[in-house]
């Protein structure tokens, strides 16, 4: 008997089957104590690869070493990323045959030009009449086509830097970034758009309780954001917006989607948003009150939100006061406890999604659910003493100390 | 009907193929006869039977293996040891490939997926001799651009790719004012190919050289000086078109690559998907590092790739057509291997924004409300189809807890499979071949996550018709364990004589025969008679209405003889009205056979009154093959204990 249909059998009777998933790692929606985050810079800036003939693409520059204490937003490396060049046809545009161009540019691969400057000329009527290309921005030469006659120009980068998503100690610096361990909150959202930012914590429980001033904050709002309260927090300035959920047609209306759901995984890089956004869960599905029976005490304090980044979850980080203490591995502070009887859960999706429960027990193997599906499932006891069964890949635990 | 063909129809029982070999596909590529044509001595037909194979070199003495599938959803561990001088798949095991904060940990998935898959198996450990092989979806499929002179180059770069599992985006083409290069590097903004080919003709041809400024020196230049760091490779189809200095060019320019001519691309190009899979971005976060015990210092093989390979020994050791969809939870793939032996084509579409998961979004953006709806028993607005987009994309390994949203789970299936069939078709097209779309197969194969995890296979069979629409008579089989792609990477690797007949016994289940009469007439009006007759029991005859699909029991392991008399506006592939038996006894499959008359295309009534027609229509063929718990669709989302140990 083939496997498959051995498998196929196999459902039909007992199971006798390990659970056939549960998540590899877990990752609670609040995670306090001693955290570990990477700040990655990003991968063009790693490998040093130029164009060809030209200079190499500069690698970052990491400002920090190994026992540095830094506060969210400190600039821990920074980096010129070069973008895309533009092309200049300066055959086409003075008129001449495309071998003659590279002889007409006045400036070589490798020069800085200013707005303006002059990048090829030609003579005519014996010197009398003269014709210019100008650099349409400033702009270093990347290349002098000698066959086609095009430049292709280069933005002068302007640098960005990778900042500390946490206060804490450095205790490790990987080709790739650094590694920061320090003390603090971290509330994990399931979607989110945008790097991170740093700045003081303002917690907002009703709409009516967003400050008009938000210059620089991260806003916590502990309720479902609509437009006029995104359109309030982008005029004042706010740098980050963290939000217990969103409106449906809010989020279509705003164009999020656009934002939060890339088109294909090797697709084109999403737009960047007005200012970061995490959301820590869909629909109108409130947060549990834990997250902001947690937040409450810290407003005030120094945070960072983080909403996409590669190699990075959306999370909102307060730091806290404790002394850091250095931190062995760089494993970014994820927990991998499995979930487990008496743990408070947050349901993230399905019927039950957006309520809060604690786990009466992991039935031990696969259940099938009422949609026939067989999964690993736990059943977990609401208030009011409902109790529901529900797949363990939608149940999250509610708050952990790492 | 033709009376001519009512009398009995000889069977014809081919014993060629030993049945160990063969016994869940040995009744492909069914050639049909005229029953009136008299009886045969079943040498004579063996060939038209497909079950003449040859026997699958086995795989004695083989070391055990570890194969593993790193998706970009699950993460899947097969462990293959020798059983009785085969190497076979013996247990599987599986874990999400994401965290719950949505970050890949594939190293932990690897090693929950083994442990599984070693409980399974009994083992207290891993095989210490054991080979380790490596696949995943995580990075692919890589997305090619051509940038051609003109849709006849263009067609000609498609078709020399068209076996390989790449997103193909729509051409660019460099005439006129779009051999402007800030165009050129706008698409490739806006499209992000990792692969870029250019298509031009040869220095001199005509309308090619324009001195040293020809449309694909200036595309050659966009793509190598346009970009800094990460760019495109780019792939020069016809070396000697850029002329000039392109040598000292393409010496400096470490990603690109040339290919003397079209033909040869399709041996130049898989060579650069694995430098491309090494270096994309979401294989860089899958801890490369980390991993080192399973795939070396290389990247891990495509599994869209081994998925392609499977499909080609299977088409190659039966001699059959066959297609294959496979459904992921960020990627859709058609692969169809067409052709007799030695003439044998593979062409496939892959799409990485069509996945049941993470394409969600885009499926609904592409198709419309409308089209999802058309597979669901209750219309949802958009706004909850919007809703429910985002939730399976915050949330892609969630599952669905109720027959609604495994409903809602299957309909965004068939529109992705819609799709990327769409894109089959028109990869068909570009290669030549003309009636638009592609071939009548033998053999439709299902595999990924959706399908093969379908609570009832019966829903597997739905999609794949639904999607495919095949006509007259079709096999299918499911990729329930989800083995396919680590099955062909063995094959890739080592040849198919490493698997012995472990690719169709251990990773395929035989749903069942299709019978799909091709024709229209009434609602109600008989479109075929099917007689089934068994060695042990008395022939049964099911006729089948027009509108109506139906399921006819013959189990796995059980052999009939089948005779079909269509109606006279139908057709089984011997012409309209015309009876026909197929010339080998019909194998049983885990579903049946089934006998799809709903019409070829399938008709779903819409207009104003469309939608209760439809749905009502819907209903009738899920609660006839009983496909989804009887009429759970209308319950309430009321909080209740769900769950049935």
């Amino acid at each position: 008997m083939s496997l498959a249909l051995q498998l196929e059998r196999a459902t039909a009777g007992p199971r006798t089957l390990p659970p056939v998933a549960d998540y590899a790692r877990r990752q609670p929606l609040l995670s306090h104590g001693l955290l570990q985050r990477v700040r990655r810079w990003p991968a063009s800036c790693r490998d040093g690869r130029g164009v060809p003939n030209g200079p190499a693409a500069p690698e970052a520059e990491v400002l920090v070493q190994v026992g540095d204490h830094v506060q969210p937003g400190d600039a821990v490396a920074r980096y010129h990323a070069r973008g895309r060049a533009t092309a200049v046809d300066v055959a086409g545009e003075l008129g001449l045959p495309p071998d003659r161009a590279a002889a007409a540019t006045v400036r070589t691969a490798g020069e800085m030009l200013a707005e303006g400057e002059v990048l090829a000329s030609r003579s005519r009527l014996g010197g009398l009449q003269r014709s210019h290309v100008r650099a349409p921005f400033a702009a270093r030469i990347r290349y002098v086509s000698p066959e086609t006659g095009i430049v292709y120009l280069e933005a002068i980068t302007v640098e960005s830097s990778v900042p500390a998503h946490l206060a804490g100690t450095v205790v490790e610096v990987r080709p790739d970034g650094v590694v920061i361990a320090g003390h603090g909150l971290a509330v994990a959202g399931i979607a989110g758009a945008g790097r991170a930012a740093a700045g003081i914590l303002i917690v907002a429980e009703t709409p009516e309780m967003v400050p008009p001033e938000t210059s620089g904050a991260i806003v916590a709002c502990g309720f479902a954001i609509d437009e006029a309260v995104v359109s309030r927090l982008i005029a004042s300035g706010a740098a980050a917006l963290v939000a217990a959920g969103v409106q449906d047609d809010a989020l279509a209306r705003l164009g999020w989607d656009d934002l939060l759901w890339p088109r294909g995984q090797g697709g084109p890089a999403r737009p960047a948003p007005p200012l970061t956004l995490v959301l820590l869960s869909m629909g109108e599905g409130a947060a549990p009150r834990d997250v902001w029976d947690a937040l409450r005490p810290l407003a005030g304090r120094a945070a960072s939100a983080l909403g996409a980044e590669p190699g990075a979850a959306p999370e909102l980080v307060v730091s806290m006061d404790v002394p850091p203490e250095p931190a062995g591995g760089a494993g970014g502070g994820r927990a991998q406890r499995p979930l487990a009887r008496g743990d408070r859960v947050w349901v993230a999706a399905g019927r039950a999604q957006g309520l809060v429960g604690e786990i009466a027990q992991i039935v031990p193997g696969p259940v099938r659910l009422p949609s026939e599906v067989h999964t690993g499932v736990a059943d977990v006891i609401f208030p009011f003493d409902v109790r529901m069964r529900l797949p363990l890949l939608h149940l999250r635990r509610v708050e952990s100390g790492e | 009907m033709n009376a001519a063909t009512l009398g009995p129809a000889p069977v014809t029982r081919t014993s060629a193929a030993p049945l160990e070999a063969v016994d869940v596909l040995s009744c492909l590529s069914l050639g049909l006869m005229d029953p009136a044509a008299g009886p045969t001595d079943g040498t004579a037909t063996a060939d038209a039977a497909g079950t003449d194979v040859p026997e699958p070199a086995g795989a004695s003495g083989a070391k055990p293996l570890i194969a593993a599938d790193v998706g970009q959803v699950f993460t899947r561990v097969f462990l293959f040891e020798d059983v009785e001088g085969e190497r076979r798949l013996v247990a599987a095991g599986q874990a999400p490939t994401l965290g719950d904060d949505g970050l890949p940990a594939p190293r932990a998935a690897l090693a929950q997926a083994l442990a599984q898959a070693l409980a399974y198996a009994g083992r207290s450990g891993a095989p210490a001799d054991g080979e380790r092989l490596l696949v995943s979806s995580a990075g692919t499929p890589p997305r090619l651009l051509i940038v051609a002179r003109g849709p006849d180059d263009a067609r000609a770069v498609a078709g020399a790719l068209a076996h390989l599992p790449l997103h193909l985006l729509e051409p660019f083409y460099i005439t006129g004012s779009a051999s402007d290069p800030e165009r050129l590097l706008a698409e490739i903004d806006e499209f992000a190919p990792d692969i870029v080919v250019l298509a031009g003709p040869a220095r001199g041809a005509p309308g090619g050289d324009d001195g040293g400024r020809t449309p694909s020196r200036i595309a050659l230049e966009a793509v190598a000086y346009g970009y800094s760091g990460h760019r495109p490779q780019i792939v020069l189809a016809g070396g000697q078109a850029a002329g000039g200095d392109l040598a000292a060019l393409l010496a400096t320019a470490p990603q690109a690559t040339v290919a003397e001519g079209i033909q040869q691309l399709g041996r130049v190009v898989p060579d650069i998907l694995g430098r491309v899979s090494a270096g994309h971005p979401q294989w860089d976060l899958l801890e490369p590092g980390a991993l080192a015990d399973w795939q070396g210092d290389g990247a891990p093989a495509s599994s869209l790739q081994g998925i392609c390979t499977a499909t080609e020994v299977i088409a190659d050791r039966y001699d059959i057509d066959v297609l294959t969809l496979d459904l992921g939870a960020g990627h859709a793939m058609a692969v169809a291997v067409t052709g007799t032996a030695g003439q044998r084509r593979a062409v496939a579409a892959v799409r990485d924004d069509l996945g049941a998961r993470l394409g969600r979004w885009h499926i609904l953006r592409t198709a419309g409300a409308a089209a999802v709806n058309r597979w669901l028993p209750n219309d949802l607005d958009e706004p909850t189809l919007q809703a429910a987009c985002r939730r399976a994309a915050a949330l892609p390994a969630g599952v669905p807890e109720t027959v609604e949203e495994l409903l809602l789970e299957h309909a965004f299936a068939r529109e992705s499979l819609g799709l990327v069939l769409h894109d089959l078709a028109r990869a068909f097209e570009r290669g030549g071949v003309s009636g638009g779309g592609w071939p009548q197969v033998d053999l439709v194969i299902g595999s990924g996550g959706v399908l093969a995890g379908a609570p009832r296979l019966m829903q597997a069979v739905l999609i794949l018709l639904d999607a495919v629409q095949p006509r007259f008579l079709t096999q299918l089989a499911l990729d329930r364990t989800a083995a396919l792609a680590v099955l062909g990477e063995v094959v890739r690797r080592s040849g198919p004589g490493a698997l012995g007949s472990a690719l169709e016994r251990d990773g395929l289940l035989n749903l069942g025969l299709c019978i799909a009469p091709v024709g229209s007439g009434r609602e109600g009006e008989t479109a075929v008679k099917v007689e089934v007759v068994t060695g042990d029991r008395s022939p049964m005859t099911v006729e089948v209405a027009f509108g109506a699909i139906e399921v006819i029991p013959l189990t796995s392991g059980e052999r009939a003889a089948l005779k079909l008399w269509p109606g006279p506006d139908f057709d089984v592939g011997l012409g309209k009205g015309n009876a026909a038996t197929p010339r080998a006894d019909v194998e049983g499959g885990a579903v049946g056979i089934i006998v799809d008359a709903r019409g070829r295309p399938l008709p779903l009534p819409d207009g104003p009154h469309g939608a209760s027609k439809r749905q009502a229509k819907l209903l009738q063929w899920l609660q006839a093959t009983r496909a989804y718990p009887q009429l759970s669709f209308v319950q309430p989302t009321a909080l209740e204990e769900g769950g049935t140990p």
